[in-house]
């Protein structure tokens, strides 16, 4: 065939671009530091790369939706235990009412202390985290709780509506958002609770409760201060057979017990909830590890690879130019006279 | 025996030969570089010798050649090669556009570094199920919502945006390409005539020929150009679309060359828009808006015509191609090969578009195909996002005939309308959709809690209270439902769509998953896979290509370009002749003087 000096010219000029071509995408890997840039470099690698960049983000939301909940979980975990050692304190001052040397002003000293016990009660219910009240449900932006004088001038528990004064009626709309409990997504479907309501501190036995059969903390706590007084438990004056102070010893005592082993059951509830945390973060990080270490097989670049190919590609392209050099330049005119 | 002053004329005659050739030599040296040009040859034959048999004729040794001559100076070409050549650089055209808007298109769409739409619209989710926390009813919390939510949506107004400028610049390319073939063939139609003209007279066209083959490979560029040749290596020059006979029939004469009545060739003309005539209340009549001759500059160049009946996918039709054929000076003319006249009335079937299989046009033309594919895809996505998520939060079916169903504050609405109406929420694409104002002013408006589905307003619900996150964690899990998003229409309503994708569990705060449906993050991905594969697979065809381009140019400069050397020898052998030459008539001279001087004394 026939060659001409322009095809070796033009020739040169394909192999050239070719070269620096595949040197442009070298660089373009080193100095970015990932195999592919777009989508049309590898298209089944770039489906890939995408999902997993999805799926770190969707993990990483969740991570902190699960440190938000322990965090919540903590501090309810500390509270109830607090609530439990008041408990404590009170079964044990109960108790000793039972000593036969105790008058009257032992158990007025008795009363004042369990009125402050109380006081301490309802601000314990009242905790709040990151401005919500922990235990008042879905109106957690209002106190649960609160403490007023009732007939007798004793103190009592009360639940608070949103503008602070007493609720009365236990149907309410009020009561059924405390006793709503919060919850959160800590992975893909998965969604748990992460709150206590105080309705569930509050009412240890069965409901309904009442001042003559009492198994609502604030019930029970009206007996004690009215057994305290000398009146019977629902406020009226003892009649025949009525003994308040075997009260405190017998049914109070059964009634703080009882309670006492409401918040023992709650406390092993949230505590299980703890642990479920503990292990959906190290899952969830687990998780993380693992679709990080994907995510940089598919996307990363093998930089000793890549420099060796570069260093190849450097070489090619030296080699031709030299070649070309060799070739282009003479012409018959050189070696005429 | 012609005797020696016959011998001097083949001595000048050798002489004259050699220096046409070497003024042919000199010619192909001159034009080594020149682009496009032919070597020529100059063809030295031998004169008529005498010495024909006949009665008067002397017997004796005969016949003596009487010397040498040019009887033409041939162009060494080969036209098979050309034909070649010219439809690759077609095929070449068409593929590397596509190349390179399919790269633009994927830069647009880009998602492989992770900070793309994909991200936004996560972020957008994921807003939701923080606010579900300890604080939906916190202000910031909220604003952080709303804001996330207004990112997303600017943010697929501009790719909506950025997809439209693709299609037009596609657009004004074709009108430049339009302007441009017009003026190549006006040339080319010139050079036609100038050569034919030459030939008649008996001489070789050679240098007009090389110019007349450089405009037509520049013509091949932008269509698939088919070369009749006649008379006087004069051409006639048309498109090889449309293949069919009967269709090519109808055009009439369809050449936009040709060397018998060159003033009656077809021209293009360019589309400049159309719109639809406001005066038929049924839609079906549009009028188109062209350019003759593709020229809007010129005054009285732009004319229209009125269509009708036409529907919207023949519509989208024109709009993508844009070409017409033309008549001589540039007015459009319908089947049969009559003109239409300026405001006439005439049928979708009637118009005659340029539609070519490769080149460039072809390439532009696929390009706005593309282009309008993705920019549905990203409509039905945008639309996914608003009537799902609006459904959810509102709790609503928003159906106008049921005024107790009637989502009163949407969060997702239709920017290019005033009022918020079920139509209007139909109506939303990816280039107006947009967060309701209202909602971006008071946030408090927002739906997060568990019974907001049965009151209008959110501050009427006196029934959940602050701290219930509820129906935010709902639009959260939006994100992992499967929704039938391919089937979505351009004025798909709220009702539809939740016809298509019910709810389902309490409250109206479920999308319950379609087994053939796609999330919307999935969705959205499957565009930008789909642009990822499309453009991979361009760019290897465009390489292939340009490559078998190569080598076809290759083998037309094998056969017709200069070689310097190949030259450069010639000149070595012609001046060596023509030294021979002259020293021949340097010797009869001598013999003359023998003869006139020295043979008498």
């Amino acid at each position: 065939m026939r060659v001409t000096n322009k095809m070796l010219a033009n020739n040169y000029m394909v192999y050239l671009r070719n070269n620096l071509e595949n040197m442009q995408t070298l660089q373009e890997q080193q100095a970015t530091g990932k195999q592919i840039n777009k989508p049309s470099d590898d298209p089944f690698k770039a489906a890939r790369i995408m999902q997993l960049n999805t799926d770190l983000n969707v993990n990483a939301q969740y991570k902190s939706n699960i440190s938000d909940a322990s965090d919540f979980l903590s501090t309810t975990d500390s509270t109830l235990g607090q609530i439990e050692s008041i408990f404590e304190r009170v079964s044990d001052l109960l108790s000793s009412t039972g000593n036969i040397t105790y008058g009257d002003s032992q158990r007025q000293s008795i009363k004042d202390e369990i009125t402050e016990h109380i006081g301490q009660l309802s601000q314990l219910l009242n905790t709040s985290f990151d401005g919500t009240y922990i235990f008042a449900g879905t109106r957690g932006a209002n106190k649960p709780t609160g403490v007023v004088k009732d007939g007798n001038g004793n103190d009592t528990l009360v639940y608070l509506d949103k503008s602070g004064g007493t609720i009365t009626n236990m149907a309410s709309t009020d009561i059924q958002n405390i006793q709503k409990n919060l919850s959160t997504n800590i992975s893909e479907g998965v969604t748990v609770e992460y709150s206590v309501s105080a309705y569930n501190i509050d009412q240890y036995g069965p409901a309904p409760s009442s001042l003559t059969k009492p198994t609502c903390l604030r019930d029970l706590l009206t007996n004690i201060m009215n057994n305290l007084s000398g009146k019977n438990g629902d406020g009226t004056t003892p009649g025949v057979g009525d003994d308040p102070y075997k009260c405190l010893i017998t049914g109070d005592l059964q009634g703080i017990k009882d309670a006492e082993s409401n918040i023992l059951s709650m406390r092993s509830l949230v505590g299980a909830r703890e642990t479920a945390m503990k292990n959906a973060s190290a899952r969830n990080d687990t998780q993380n590890f693992n679709l990080t270490k994907v995510l940089s097989s598919n996307e990363d670049v093998d930089i000793a690879q890549n420099t060796m190919e570069s260093n190849e590609m450097q070489t090619v392209y030296l080699a031709s130019l030299q070649i070309s050099g060799k070739i282009l330049q003479p012409t018959l005119l050189d070696y005429l006279r | 025996m012609s005797g020696l002053f016959s011998i001097f004329s083949i001595g000048v005659r050798g002489m004259n030969v050699q220096q046409s050739a070497l003024e042919v030599n000199s010619h192909n040296i001159s034009n080594a570089n020149t682009p496009g040009y032919s070597r020529q040859r100059a063809v030295i034959e031998t004169t008529t010798p005498y010495g024909m048999p006949s009665m008067n004729s002397e017997s004796g040794p005969g016949q003596f050649g009487t010397g040498a001559q040019v009887t033409t100076v041939q162009r060494i070409r080969n036209e098979f090669l050309d034909y070649q050549y010219r439809t690759q650089s077609s095929i070449n055209e068409a593929s590397s556009t596509k190349d390179n808007y399919l790269s633009q298109i994927e830069g647009i769409l880009n998602e492989v570094s992770g900070t793309g739409l994909s991200k936004t619209i996560d972020d957008f989710f994921n807003s939701w199920t923080e606010l579900a926390k300890t604080n939906p009813d916190s202000m910031d919390e909220r604003t952080v919502v709303t804001t996330q939510a207004k990112n997303m949506t600017d943010e697929i107004n501009q790719k909506y945006n950025e997809l439209q400028d693709i299609k037009k610049s596609a657009q004004s390319q074709i009108q430049s390409a339009v302007t441009t073939i017009n003026s190549t063939i006006s040339k080319i139609n010139n050079l036609n005539q100038q050569i034919t003209a030459v030939k008649a007279a008996g001489e070789e066209p050679n240098d007009l020929m090389d110019t007349r083959d450089g405009l037509l490979d520049e013509l091949s560029k932008y269509f698939n150009i088919k070369v009749d040749d006649q008379q006087f290596e004069g051409i006639n020059v048309t498109s090889q679309d449309p293949t069919d006979p009967a269709a090519r029939a109808a055009l009439g004469n369809s050449n936009m060359i040709q060397s018998i009545n060159p003033g009656q060739t077809r021209t293009l003309s360019y589309i400049t828009s159309i719109v639809k005539d406001p005066s038929d209340v049924s839609g079906k009549t549009y009028i188109i808006n062209y350019a003759e001759l593709g020229d809007t500059v010129s005054a009285g160049k732009a004319k229209s015509m009125k269509v009708t009946p036409i529907t919207a996918a023949q519509c989208q039709q024109l709009e993508e191609n844009r070409v017409m054929w033309a008549d001589n000076s540039g007015q459009a003319i319908k089947k049969g090969g009559t003109t239409i006249a300026d405001g006439d009335t005439v049928n979708f079937s009637d118009i005659e578009m340029f539609s070519s299989s490769q080149g460039q046009l072809a390439g532009y033309v696929s390009v706005q195909n593309d282009v309008d594919n993705y920019i549905e895809d990203l409509n039905k996505m945008a639309k996914a996002i608003a009537l799902g998520v609006n459904a959810i939060e509102s709790g609503r079916k928003n159906d106008p005939t049921n005024v107790a169903t009637l989502d009163k504050c949407p969060l997702f609405v239709n920017s290019s309308t005033v009022t918020q109406t079920p139509a209007d929420e139909a109506g939303i694409n990816a280039g107006n959709i947009t967060i309701n104002p209202d909602i971006i002013a008071h946030n408090d408006k927002l739906k997060t809690r568990t019974h907001d589905d049965q009151y209008d307003y959110e501050s009427a619900n006196t029934q959940d209270d602050s701290k219930d996150g509820t129906r935010a964690t709902a639009i959260f899990n939006l994100k992992n439902s499967l929704l039938n998003i391919a089937d979505i229409s351009d004025n798909m309503t709220r009702v539809d769509f939740l016809n298509d994708n019910p709810f389902s569990g309490a409250d109206n705060m479920k999308i319950a998953s379609a087994t053939s449906g796609s999330t919307i993050d999935d969705y959205y991905k499957n565009i930008g896979d789909s642009i990822g594969t499309k453009e991979s697979e361009a760019k290897g065809v465009a390489k292939t290509q340009q490559s078998l381009l190569d080598s076809f140019d290759q083998s037309r400069e094998a056969v017709s370009g200069v070689s310097e050397d190949e030259e450069v020898a010639n000149l070595v052998q012609f001046s060596h002749a023509y030294q021979a030459n002259a020293k021949v008539i340097s010797t009869i001279s001598e013999l003359l003087d023998v003869v006139i001087n020295g043979l008498i004394k």
